[in-house]
């Protein structure tokens, strides 16, 4: 072993030993025991091993020049407690919802973060081990259920809406929690009609305040599509019949049009499988349908076919002059990432996070011409994309994107870089994170002065410590110009939206 | 994973009262007498059954139990319909001169009192509802047979516990 390794090692030991969490390794859970096992040579795993019970705040400590004008709140949500009662769950999307809140004010930045109390948690905590079954795990004498509520775990994004913050899943309903101090206020009803239907974690906010969502039910082929007034009132609601649905996961708006891409990959009904996500299928000789819908009445404007992929997110889409949508995305072969590696991280064994990787695309849609067509932008793996909340649905000149060039070769084999694409001029700028580091969404934004920041959280996997670092949006190359680094490690996050003020 | 099962069927104010008119059983409601309906004539080896359903939150409206035979083939024939009064937290009813079997129960607490069961826009129950030994599905509907409550001729009970 390298002295480096030692090193390591043992400040990794360091920043578990508050967690408390190597008692687990006692408890006979397998999963628990090697992923344990597997952080000992590979202490990156740091990021995926999951907090305990808890809730975290602490005043964070601030190098540089934080900017005067960037005062608000970056709110972030993902899978959080992946152990609980010595059982680990089997796949990365389980874990209970932990929304963080990062605080920047006159004071300086302030950080904390909480589990969702959801029916689930609840219940578990209750019962003091794991009941419900998850998208991709099933606990011993697991508990059956009445609904998709049951096992919601409010573990994807969040959303800032009306009075109250909303931590989302995909396939159930929204939670709503206190902005001010993330305590749990409630599974959220907009109306009688509505209540239980999906509503997926990326819903797409215009600059006017209009919210767009969508959601899915696979096993029932249909799609419901949302719409809200600005003030955060319910205007529209409509339930779609699309054969063969799937689970698409993110969803796009232009000026006249949702545009959602249909992945060929759909659960299996009928068989023995002990999880959701065993009962899918991929099938890669099938497209993936690119569905436009009219914003106007909710109906279909056009459906188009592309080669199979599968794409998690998007960046933006707009309509140009002759009304062709573009838009770019994160798109990857097929759902290998999720069905396997997201699987196999949980126990620690060397996940393959290279093969089935997103990368860069960009795709025309033209309505009147009835095609679909798509090209690589950047020849490097990429996800994670993200645009000025001024830019969505209309023509966006640049791209945020979470990165990994060919010649990178990062210890935690994930995405190593955070890099801005000018689409005008077709240039790229890029800061590649120190090999001791795992950069997670970054968010560009703007503040009243009209200066553009990028907002970029990270864990410092080799120390134990969790970062927001601010870079200039127009000279991220340049590097941050300053960096808030907490106490403790917070457990590698998904999505986050930032709310100024 | 989100197919959901309808439960309980509406009884409208006309079968109630038919049911009434011919029924020949009394059921007790904790201390509230209440109504029920039953097969006419008492059977040779009656048994009695209680009907506990947990977890009323509201007064508001109806609790509508519907109580079954199971075949071996799964559901058979209704044998009773209640319309109980809601009472927090917990409805607690009897069926008297029941012939021994086997029998489960759904309810639904018909909050509106339109004697139908409320849905959302896509037929998911948004009234609470219940089934008996609060029998579950992985990914859909409760299975019919994990709600079957064996009753002797000493009688048997089938609780459930609403859904909110």
């Amino acid at each position: 072993m390298k002295r480096r390794d030692v090193l390591q090692l043992a400040l990794t030991a360091a920043a578990l030993a508050p967690l408390g969490r190597l008692a687990f390794a006692a408890t006979g859970d397998a999963w628990e025991a090697a992923f344990l096992k597997a952080m000992a040579d590979e202490p990156w795993l740091l990021g995926y091993l999951g907090c305990d019970d808890r809730a975290f705040e602490a005043a964070a400590e601030v190098t540089g020049r934080w900017p005067a004008a960037l005062r608000g709140r970056l709110y972030r949500n993902g899978p959080g407690m992946h152990s609980f009662g010595g059982w680990r769950y089997r796949h990365l999307f389980d874990g209970d919802g932990l929304v963080q809140a990062w605080h920047f004010d006159a004071g300086g930045v302030n950080h904390q973060a909480r589990l969702v109390a959801t029916h689930k948690l609840e219940r578990e905590r209750a019962a003091g081990r794991r009941l419900l079954p998850g998208f991709g795990s099933l606990p011993p004498d697991a508990v059956g259920v009445t609904g998709v509520d049951d096992l919601n775990p409010a573990n994807i994004s969040v959303l800032p809406h009306g009075d109250r913050l909303l931590a989302l899943w995909e396939a159930g309903s929204a939670w709503a929690l206190n902005p001010q101090d993330l305590t749990t206020e409630g599974l959220v009803t907009f109306s009688a009609e509505t209540r239980g239907l999906p509503f997926s974690a990326h819903p797409r906010l215009e600059p006017d305040g209009t919210l767009w969502n969508f959601g899915y039910l696979a096993s029932a082929d249909k799609l419901v599509l949302w719409h809200f007034a600005p003030d955060a009132t319910l205007k529209r609601v409509k339930v779609l019949e699309v054969p063969r649905v799937g689970m698409p996961h993110d969803f796009m708006v232009t000026r006249h049009h949702l545009l959602l891409l249909l992945p060929p990959l759909y659960p299996e009904p009928g068989g023995d499988a002990d999880t959701l996500l065993d009962s899918l299928r991929w099938h890669p000789r099938e497209a993936t349908r690119v569905l436009v819908l009219r914003k106007a009445d909710l109906e279909v404007a056009g459906e188009m076919e592309l080669p199979a992929q599968w794409v998690f997110h998007y960046g933006n889409a707009w309509e140009d002059e002759a009304g062709v949508i573009r838009f770019d995305a994160a798109r990857a072969p097929d759902p290998l990432l999720m069905t396997e590696s997201f699987r196999e991280l949980m126990r620690g064994a060397d996940a393959d996070f290279t093969t089935s990787a997103a990368r860069p695309y960009r795709y025309r849609v033209d309505l009147r011409a009835g095609t679909a067509v798509e090209e690589p932008f950047a020849d490097m793996l990429g996800e994670f994309p993200s645009v000025l909340p001024r830019h969505v649905g209309s023509r966006h000149g640049e791209l945020v994107m979470l990165v990994r060039h060919a010649s990178d070769t990062p210890r935690h084999d994930g995405l190593d870089r955070v890099s801005v694409f000018d689409l005008e001029r077709e240039i790229e700028s890029s800061w590649r994170y120190p090999d001791t580091e795992i950069p997670e969404e970054h968010l560009p934004v703007e503040t009243a002065d009209g200066s553009r920041w990028l907002l970029g959280p990270a864990l410092d996997w080799a120390s134990g410590h969790s970062l927001l670092r601010v870079f200039r949006l127009d000279d991220v190359a340049a590097g941050p110009v300053a960096t808030a680094r907490l106490p403790y490690a917070v457990p590698l996050g998904l999505h986050g939206r930032f709310l100024a003020g | 994973m989100t197919r959901n099962e309808e439960t309980g069927q509406g009884l409208d104010d006309a079968t109630l009262a038919r049911a009434c008119r011919t029924a020949a059983v009394t059921v007790f409601v904790s201390t509230l007498l209440l109504l029920m309906l039953l097969h006419a004539a008492p059977a040779a080896h009656a048994a009695e059954v209680r009907v506990v359903i947990e977890d009323v939150r509201s007064t508001s409206g109806v609790l509508r139990v519907q109580v079954l035979t199971a075949t071996d083939a799964g559901e058979g024939p209704a044998v009773a319909q209640l319309m109980l009064p809601a009472v927090k937290p917990q409805v607690r009813a009897t069926l008297h001169d029941l012939e021994p079997g086997r029998y489960a129960a759904r309810v639904h607490h018909d909050l509106d009192g339109d004697g139908e069961m409320a849905t959302n826009l896509v037929g998911m129950p948004t009234e609470p509802w219940g089934v008996s030994n609060d029998a579950r599905g992985r990914f859909g509907p409760p299975p019919f047979k994990d709600m079957v409550v064996e009753v002797g001729v000493d009688g048997g009970e089938l609780r459930m516990t609403l859904v909110h």
